[in-house]
């Protein structure tokens, strides 16, 4: 089998879907962010899920980028830039909670509890200096990321427009969390990784007619 | 101004020039792997140089192997995956250098050791768990990925040969940098990245024409008449 660009953009799709899902994933089985929990196997579990998020999908993302990119234009690149960013920049502190808080949760339990508190908006006794910085920045990279990716794949109309909608609705109900109660609060990602899924599905099953035909097109075209 | 996936390809070239001028050039001045470094101003700069250079690898990576992906065949591709891994994990320990190491430099002074003593090879005191086997993968995806990205590119014909063998021999050589003292070793990075200079500039600088002929994409027959 030859690997076409069409075909490896096509490829990505499933990636999206993993991504997606295990996004989804993440908001349901999260456990809070308590001491006690970094120590759990659920903890690892959904972390490592949270690390195939970013990796699945910043390929999944730039599969689904490259498909509609002439269609969708300055709003979508700026809205991919971003999402990206969101990804790479979530890797770090996943891999934090994969590798390092669990080694350090008996020996270094307060430095364990100032990196909870980041997320939860508690103070604790150990200054993390740039770190809350960085998460703070992660908001509005993921908020307007998603909204300007969603608008854009909407508009392009190349991929289900839906999905477009169901992303740009997701990502914007980012700051409702606050609003919840702790444990529920990673919920709130769910309709975001779903959305990410349903746009990787949407590239996937697209029918190999329409590339077939526009290729013949091309040869056509070159054949002129 | 429309986007294709040529634009974004030739655009992924930057991204691996920039990836190969901070790989190569932070080298020479890059602070020791100890204690007393991590919490230097100098340190936040180069690590924060190394942590944009990951995602401009990671980019720029893409693009090499999106130009070439019909050629390169499935050993083209496995690098190209395994060089991702490689680049993806080590923009995790780079995150972990930046941000969490100067933090916890004067509360967790072993733990800052032990996890310095992964990269420059003198274990610390404290067990740091699964991290030191990740840096394996890391190691090892980024040399056998360097290599069939290498092999896959001189085969595949589409960029310069000699780039693609340097990234295959400068892939293959950083084990060997382990025979030098610490502060060598580094210099092993110094072949790579000029090999992703050289491999991004000729993915820049290649004319479009060029391109639109050999690599058929999802861009409509308008284009194509119009090119």
């Amino acid at each position: 089998m030859k690997i076409t660009i069409q075909s490896l953009i096509r490829a990505s799709g499933p990636t999206a879907i993993v991504g997606g899902l295990s996004y989804a994933l993440v908001g349901v089985f999260h456990p809070p962010n308590i001491l006690a929990s970094v120590t759990t196997p659920t903890w690892l579990v959904v972390h490592v899920l949270a690390m195939g998020t970013s990796i699945f999908g910043l390929l999944g993302l730039t599969g689904i980028y490259a498909r509609h990119a002439e269609k969708s234009g300055w709003l979508g690149l700026v809205g991919y830039l971003l999402l990206n960013f969101w990804l790479a920049i979530i890797l770090g502190f996943t891999f934090v909670e994969v590798f390092i808080l669990p080694a350090l949760a008996s020996i270094a339990p307060a430095f364990v509890d100032a990196w909870l508190g980041m997320f939860n908006g508690t103070a604790s006794e150990i200054n993390l200096g740039a770190l809350s910085t960085v998460w703070t920045l992660t908001g509005p990279l993921y908020i307007l990321g998603g909204i300007l990716f969603g608008i854009a794949t909407f508009r392009a109309r190349v991929l289900s427009r839906w999905a477009g909608v169901l992303l740009a609705v997701g990502t914007a109900m980012g700051p409702l969390a606050a609003f919840l109660p702790l444990d529920l609060q990673p919920k709130i990602a769910v309709p975001a990784g779903l959305a990410l899924a349903w746009l990787g599905y949407s590239l996937w099953s697209e029918r190999r007619a329409k590339s077939a035909s526009a290729l013949t097109g091309l040869r056509q075209a070159s054949a002129v | 101004m429309a986007f294709t996936s040529q634009t974004l390809i030739r655009w992924s070239g930057l991204s691996a020039i920039a990836g190969g001028v901070i790989f190569a050039g932070i080298q020479p001045i890059h602070p020791a792997d100890e204690l007393a470094s991590v919490t230097t101003s100098l340190w936040a700069v180069i690590i924060s140089l190394k942590f944009a250079m990951c995602l401009f690898f990671l980019i720029g990576f893409a693009g090499i192997y999106a130009r070439q992906a019909e050629k390169a065949g499935w050993l083209g591709f496995l690098g190209f995956v395994l060089l991702t891994v490689s680049w993806f994990l080590q923009t995790g320990f780079v995150f972990v250098e930046l941000f969490v190491l100067p933090v916890v430099a004067n509360v967790l002074p072993d733990f800052v050791d032990s996890a310095l003593g992964i990269a420059n090879g003198h274990p610390g005191v404290m067990n740091i768990g699964a991290l030191v086997p990740t840096y394996a993968v890391v190691g090892v995806c980024y040399l056998l990925g360097g290599l069939l990205l290498g092999i896959a590119t001189v085969r595949a014909a589409v960029l310069p040969r000699r780039p693609a063998i340097l990234l295959a021999v400068a892939a293959v050589i950083t084990p060997a940098a382990a025979l030098l003292p610490h502060a060598q070793q580094r210099y092993s990075a110094i072949p790579m990245g000029i090999a992703m200079i050289w491999l991004g500039y000729s993915l820049w600088s290649e004319r479009r024409r060029g391109q639109s002929s050999d690599a058929p994409t999802d861009t409509s027959p308008s284009d194509f008449v119009a090119a």
